[in-house]
């Protein structure tokens, strides 16, 4: 399939009632010692019950800013974020946020097993805050390292801490600002992987920001690609590349090559105009 | 010398709003206690003696006195300490020999030593600036030591390669290298130079604000006292904020600490 | 390097150094190599520091002085500690407070002894005015730096798991502002016992510091160095009992709390 042909736009298949979380015409200008710099302009999508969402880019396009946006923390300037039909006020419930930078979001003077707690202390019987724990930690390969600090784990580990502790509030989305540039080539493989799975086991939707663009082809189900400063957003398409994915195979597929032309040539043409 | 490291100083300082409460306390202080008293007289009162003071010639020379013991006894230390803790740092065996001694020593409050000194030397401005001294060298020396100390093993290696000379080492990187931890050395000194400053002047009565100070509080002249306070408060703010202007203009070419 | 707060391994050559000294000081005092009235050799003072013991006098001026101390490191770091927290926590207390507190900071605590003299007297109000005030200044600026150190990262977690104030201060804030505040804390105690001593030369005839200038007078210079020798030992005793009790409470913080 050639490239021109061979991508699905903004899939037409499902029904309205699948729209998780939607983004319409966010814009976000923020003060500056001389006047008002805009960060993101326009932001428009959707992003559906149990898929992943990728969202690509370069740095400097605003993707952590619309992370933020989308989980409570900043506030749009123009436009609105629904989640399940509901403007956002504020954090939502639904909606957790996993950071790039896990050594600072993890709280390093607790266990391992208090840091995934940390979303239901106080709102749950502590019983059953050690059971959805124990299922967090299972869910992410670390049940053996319950009562270890986060110091003593290394980078990967201490992501997956950050997965589970989202994971244990059982959120609708999950937002992940770059949750694995700061790792090491196999890890990061390892734990993209991880994520597929998680994905199938929990059904939960997964907005993953990234700048890796083979990464956002592999992860996604669908792929935003957001470009130019303020950021917009530059093609939205789905990505039907057979599944289970790997990392081998996958990549080596001419459907995956084109993917990631076209994602290249989305954020190239952006630039120039 | 750009400009642009005392416009970042000037943006560091705390809102200029923050001082309403000291302005307000004096002037509630004023508007209730508007004359003199033996306990808390009013902040007018603080200034005409102050005046007095001033016109008895005594202000001016005792400031003198305090101010220049302390330069001397500042820059005595700092040259001592800053030789003594490179020679201590340099080498690892001499730095855990004399820990334990260092540490006895460091850790007597300098205050303590002045009635020993006093009998040991006399009552004499030389005891003063020995005081001083002795006390301000601990923290330029432990702060040059550690500097020394943490020295990237990586510049000895740069240093071999380039097959520098003693002397070239000393200048190029030993040098460079500590001045940060030196400077912070002094400005841990300084209040504790001021304090000793000031003590021995009050148990001596060596000319000085401390002896001013004394002899007013025997005389029961609160004002006088207050006033006194304010003038000591002033010098210390003026010498802290002093050195910390000429510390980032120093160190304006080094990386900011972390 | 040990983790604990007390030294472990034995400074073998540490000590050694320390013998040495003290057996050439005792030679040169001895052999009149050197000519001071008023130097006594370490075994005259070892036998001051007996007599201080037997006469019940150590005990009494040592009482005294940790009295002093104490109840001055306590009210400093209740005080530095509330207001620490108050300002770290609140942008506004801080604009209308930092300025004051910059310009209050540097005072020395000496200057307060003649207008505490003036006020209460020879007494222990007096001391606890000179210990107090200035040593609550070290907790109030590492606690409020603590607090406005605390990395952004841990804000917005405290928001995307949408904890409620309270929770965010008490569970994330203090235990990540505690390395900064036990430093405040050991800061703080170090200065008290300074300040007391200078407060008991000057304002207050009581505990260790009136008993140098005592010794003094009465030409006792044996003495003057055996109390030398004891403020010597409860300072690093003091600092030893905090940090072990701190590694005891809180040992993660504590260790990154060895700050000089």
């Amino acid at each position: 399939m050639s490239p021109a042909t061979g991508i699905h736009q903004e899939s037409h298949l499902r029904s309205p009632g699948d729209v998780l979380f939607s983004c319409n015409g966010v814009t976000v200008a923020l003060p500056r010692s001389h006047g008002i710099r805009e960060i993101l302009d326009g932001i428009t999508f959707e992003i559906f019950r149990g898929e992943i969402f990728t969202i690509v880019g370069t740095s400097g396009t605003g993707k952590t800013t619309l992370i933020r946006v989308l989980g409570g923390l900043t506030r749009c300037t123009q436009g609105s974020v629904l989640i399940n039909g509901r403007p956002l006020n504020g954090p939502p419930e639904e909606v957790v946020i996993v950071f790039q930078d896990y050594s600072h979001a993890l709280l390093q003077w607790r266990t391992v097993a208090r840091n995934v707690g940390l979303g239901l202390e106080g709102r749950l019987e502590a019983q059953e805050i050690d059971i959805r724990v124990s299922d967090a930690l299972k869910l992410v390969k670390l049940e053996e390292n319950s009562d270890d600090y986060p110091w003593q784990l290394s980078g990967g580990m201490q992501q997956r801490v950050q997965i589970a502790r989202a994971l244990a509030v059982r959120p609708a989305v999950l937002l992940m600002d770059e949750p694995f540039a700061a790792l090491d080539a196999m890890t990061k493989a390892s734990l993209q992987d991880e994520l597929h799975r998680i994905r199938d086991e929990t059904g939960t939707s997964i907005v993953f920001v990234t700048h890796d663009i083979e990464e956002a082809v592999y992860l996604g189900d669908r792929i935003a690609v957001i470009a130019g400063s303020p950021g917009r957003i530059s093609r939205t398409f789905d990505i039907d590349l057979a599944k289970p994915r790997d990392q081998i195979l996958t990549r080596q597929m001419p459907a995956f090559l084109e993917f990631r032309y076209a994602v290249h040539q989305a954020i190239r043409h952006h630039v120039n105009e | 010398m750009s400009t642009r490291s005392y416009r970042s100083l000037f943006r560091n300082m705390p809102p200029l709003r923050g001082l309403l409460p000291l302005l307000l306390l004096l002037l509630v202080w004023q508007i209730v206690q508007s004359g003199p008293s033996p306990y808390f007289p009013a902040p007018s009162e603080w200034w005409s003696a102050a005046l007095r003071l001033s016109r008895r010639e005594q202000l001016l020379s005792a400031f003198v006195s305090t101010a220049s013991s302390f330069l001397v006894g500042l820059m005595l230390a700092a040259f001592i300490g800053a030789s003594l803790g490179v020679a201590i740092g340099s080498s690892r065996r001499v730095a855990r020999a004399l820990r334990p001694l260092l540490e006895f020593m460091r850790s007597i409050p300098p205050p303590a030593t002045v009635p020993v000194a006093g009998l040991l030397i006399g009552y004499n401005e030389s005891m003063k600036i020995v005081v001083i001294v002795l006390a301000a060298l601990w923290p330029v020396l432990l702060n040059t030591s550690a500097a020394v100390d943490q020295i990237h093993p990586l510049l000895r290696d740069v240093s071999r390669t380039f097959r520098l000379s003693a002397r070239e080492r000393m200048w190029r990187i030993l040098l460079p290298s500590i001045i940060p931890g030196l400077l912070l050395g002094i400005r841990v000194a300084i209040p504790l130079t001021i304090i000793l400053a000031l003590l021995v002047e009050m148990l001596t009565s060596l000319p000085g604000i401390g002896a001013l100070m004394i002899r007013s509080q025997r005389n029961f002249q609160s004002s006088e006292v207050y006033a006194l306070l304010v003038l000591v408060g002033l010098f210390g703010l003026f010498v802290n904020n002093a050195f910390l202007i000429l510390e980032s203009w120093l160190l304006r070419r080094w990386p900011p600490r972390a | 390097m040990s983790e604990h707060g007390v030294q472990l391994r034995i400074n073998g050559p540490g000590l050694l150094t320390v013998l040495v000294c003290l057996l050439a000081w005792e030679v040169v005092i001895r052999a009149a190599l050197v000519q001071y009235d008023y130097l006594p050799a370490p075994s005259a003072i070892a036998a001051g520091l007996a007599e201080l013991v037997t006469t019940g006098q150590l005990a009494a001026d040592v009482g005294h002085t940790l009295l002093a101390v104490f109840l001055g490191w306590v009210l400093a770091v209740t005080v530095g500690i509330s207001l620490g927290m108050m300002m770290g926590l609140s942008p506004t207390l801080r604009a209308y407070l930092l300025a004051s507190v910059e310009v209050l900071r540097p005072l020395p605590g000496i200057a307060f002894v003649p207008v505490a003299l003036l006020l209460f007297g020879f007494s222990l109000r007096t001391e606890l005015v000179v210990v107090v005030l200035p040593a609550l200044w070290p907790v109030l600026v590492n606690v409020m730096g603590g607090i406005t150190g605390v990395h952004q990262r841990l804000f917005d977690v405290g928001a995307t798991f949408r904890l409620p104030r309270m929770t965010l201060v008490l569970k994330i804030l203090l235990p990540a502002a505690l390395p900064s505040i036990l430093v405040g804390m050991r800061l703080s105690l170090t200065l008290a016992l300074v300040l007391a001593i200078v407060a008991e030369m000057v304002g207050n005839p009581n505990g260790l510091g009136y008993a140098i200038i005592r010794d003094q007078q009465a030409l006792r210079p044996d003495l003057m160095f055996a109390n030398l020798f004891v403020i010597g030992v409860i300072g690093i005793t003091l600092n030893a009992m905090l940090m072990s009790g701190m590694w005891l409470l809180f040992p993660s913080a504590a260790s990154m709390a060895r700050a000089p």
